[in-house]
């Protein structure tokens, strides 16, 4: 079924922006009224603080590039973006906060044939239309509307707690105890690329308790339901519900112990064990982490798959992790990491279900040889049982003039080595060669210019020019 | 009258005006952003860095004044990982390498995308493999590729016209030449 006059995600966003703009101007411009008079006739000194703060960036971009296959056949292709982000707050109440970040996507030139490959097609040329918006958040909130609520938030919204789940609705904050907090949201679904270009009735629904029996103890209960419409290859609607239990413990100040279990539909999903430490003193970071998922993950509802429908099932498996990050005085760090994947049970490995290992390390110099010029180098490698990629890379970056409104200047290389099986070629190589050259550059005090260049060398040879303004206020 | 296309283009400019005319009036009420110096923590390449003590330090569900959330907002985490890439996020990343790494990881594609990202772009873009012979020859690709049969096909051929050899096919071995009966 369909949602009527809302089906379509766009139709939600020119809506959504009206609805938030009105709800937040509305009150803000009485503030601003009030505020005025107060302050002439009785706070003088407080005539400059404004009633509605405003924070956020303002960044448009054009990309224009080239690729040259083997042949020497040239195809070029341009793009032009713009994004904006507002945050907007009343500082003198602190009653009402704004929320607003979104993108738009222009392909200029793009090669829209479903059947026709281009080097240069991705998620931007799919679709009927050459201009494509995104809503991400749109949400107004108002802090402390009553006894022990302490916030609700309307509108667009996502990361209400622990879950990426991006919906169109109310969430509320309340206070029961000193030590608890319970949050309970709903609202329509919102996925973004669905296929259809609907989400129908997808709706999402949660509450969380949090309790906090010491300062250094933390433990949350969580219930999500998920329902999802789903077009795609006729099956039917996916409803999930999915509990988790997340325990957290400060074991001293600088060390912290996390562990959260997730129980989905009926059974255990996954454990996730983390170790966290940070002493600055000795310049020592890390963290130490365990997953295992118990079981197989078969099709489900969009935000918690775990990308079924493309790749398959997901077979149990359990991973390690460490990470180890060390500054050796102010000017240089060290950083380690070791990952692996067993798969677990009977089932053998697949495409998309293998065991692999991968080392990270890198090295950085600050203020090499001159004061705000500084190196980076990185390694990485990881190998399954018939796949293996390297990749090692170099940066420079310089930075100078004003604190806080400074040039940069950063560039690189990156190499990388992909060895698989594609098609008929057994044992593929892929050699990635990659430098680049970045420049942010400000023109005034919120003002700054962005230009990179970017040659890749790979199965094509790829040369990319972005540029853009950007304004922070 | 207006063509479906047609209105979500204007639908989409209508969107668009909104969002410069939004810009503007914040532009006119912008404010200083909190004036204090970076923490200690933030030296080195923080942003690429960042993520170990984003998970010791973020606030915790229901705490809402300290820690991160001290100087930024909560959507600074969606704006950045929305509107940043990956470092190894290039062309053949885009063509080819993100393939293979879902292969390995595809839990690591689970902190930015949604699987109907895929579904989408692999509906609505045309494979780089799917040129030249590849008519006559993706059989082998699906029925030879290695010891089993590929996985690869089933991220966009969810029904294939057969799964196994047709009916009446005569047998099909490793030097079988397709192309002679399916030009």
């Amino acid at each position: 079924m369909q949602r009527g006059p809302l089906k379509n995600l766009n139709d939600r966003v020119p809506l959504l922006l009206g609805i938030m703009l009105a709800l937040f101007l509305v009150p803000s411009g009485t503030s601003l009224a009030a505020s005025n008079k107060q302050s002439s006739e009785k706070q003088p000194a407080q005539a400059e603080e404004a009633s509605i703060a405003v924070t956020g960036y303002f960044n448009a971009r054009y990309t224009f590039r080239t690729a040259e296959t083997a042949s020497g056949d040239i195809a070029r292709d341009q793009d032009a973006y713009g994004e904006l982000r507002i945050d907007a707050t009343t500082p003198k109440t602190g009653r009402y906060e704004f929320h607003f970040m979104g993108n738009v996507r222009n392909d200029l030139d793009g090669n829209r044939d479903l059947h026709t490959y281009s080097p240069f097609e991705d998620i931007g040329d799919t679709g009927p239309d050459h201009t494509v918006g995104y809503l991400y958040e749109a949400h107004l909130d108002i802090n402390n509307p009553f006894s022990r609520v302490t916030q609700i938030r309307m509108g667009r919204q996502a990361s209400t707690r622990d879950e990426p789940v991006y919906f169109d609705g109310i969430a509320m904050d309340v206070r029961p105890a000193t030590a608890m907090n319970l949050t309970l949201y709903g609202g329509a679904g919102v996925n973004f690329y669905e296929i259809d270009r609907s989400e129908g009735d997808d709706t999402v629904a949660g509450a969380g308790i949090d309790l906090y029996p010491t300062t250094s103890t933390g433990i949350s209960l969580d219930y999500l339901s998920v329902k999802d419409e789903r077009a795609y290859l006729q099956l039917t609607n996916v409803q999930d519900d999915l509990a988790s239990l997340k325990i957290w413990q400060r074991l001293t100040p600088s060390v912290k112990a996390i562990a959260k279990f997730r129980y989905q539909n009926g059974e255990a999903r996954d454990l996730n064990l983390r170790l966290l430490g940070s002493f600055p003193g000795s310049g020592t970071e890390f963290g130490a982490g365990y997953i295992r998922q118990f079981t197989i993950q078969d099709v489900q509802s969009n935000p918690l798959s775990p990308f079924v429908d493309v790749l398959g099932q997901s077979t149990p498996y359990q991973s390690y992790e460490i990470k180890v990050r060390q500054f050796f005085g102010a000017r240089y760090a060290v950083d380690l990491a070791y990952f692996k994947k067993d798969l677990i049970g009977n089932d053998p490995p697949g495409a998309f279900n293998r065991e692999y290992s991968r080392a990270t390390a890198g090295f950085e110099i600050a203020d090499l040889l001159l004061r705000n010029l500084s190196l980076t180098l990185t390694g990485d490698a990881w190998k399954s049982d018939d796949q293996s990629f390297t990749s090692g890379g170099a940066d420079i970056g310089y930075s100078f003039g004003k604190k806080g409104n400074a040039a940069r200047i950063n560039a690189g290389t990156y190499y990388s080595l992909y060895k698989y099986d594609y098609y008929l070629q057994l044992g593929e190589r892929e050699r990635v060669r990659t430098y680049y050259l970045n420049v942010r550059a400000p023109l005034a005090k919120q003002l700054s210019l962005n230009v990179q260049y970017e040659y890749e060398q790979t199965i094509e040879k790829f040369q990319t020019i972005r540029t853009g303004i950007r304004y922070d206020f | 009258m207006i063509s479906k296309g047609r209105t979500m283009q204007l639908r989409l400019i209508a969107a668009l005006i909104t969002l410069v005319v939004i810009s503007a009036a914040s532009i006119a009420l912008s404010a200083d952003k909190v004036p204090f110096p970076r923490p200690d923590s933030h030296k080195g390449n923080w942003s690429e860095n960042h993520g170990l003590n984003a998970q010791l330090n973020i606030n915790e569900a229901g705490q809402s004044d300290s820690a991160c959330l001290t100087c930024h907002e909560k959507n600074d985490c969606i704006a950045c990982h929305t509107m940043r890439l990956p470092r190894d996020h290039n062309n053949f990343w885009r063509t080819r390498g993100h393939g293979i790494t879902a292969g390995v990881n595809r839990e690591r594609c689970l902190a930015c995308h949604r699987q109907d990202y895929c579904i989408r772009c692999h509906n609505e873009t045309a494979p780089r493999s799917h040129t030249g012979a590849w008519k006559s020859q993706h059989c082998r690709w699906c029925h030879f590729a290695g010891t089993r049969p590929d996985d690869g096909c089933g991220v966009c051929h969810k029904i294939a016209p057969h799964t196994s050899r047709p009916a009446g096919h005569p047998p099909i071995g490793q030097q079988t030449n397709c192309a002679v009966c399916h030009p």
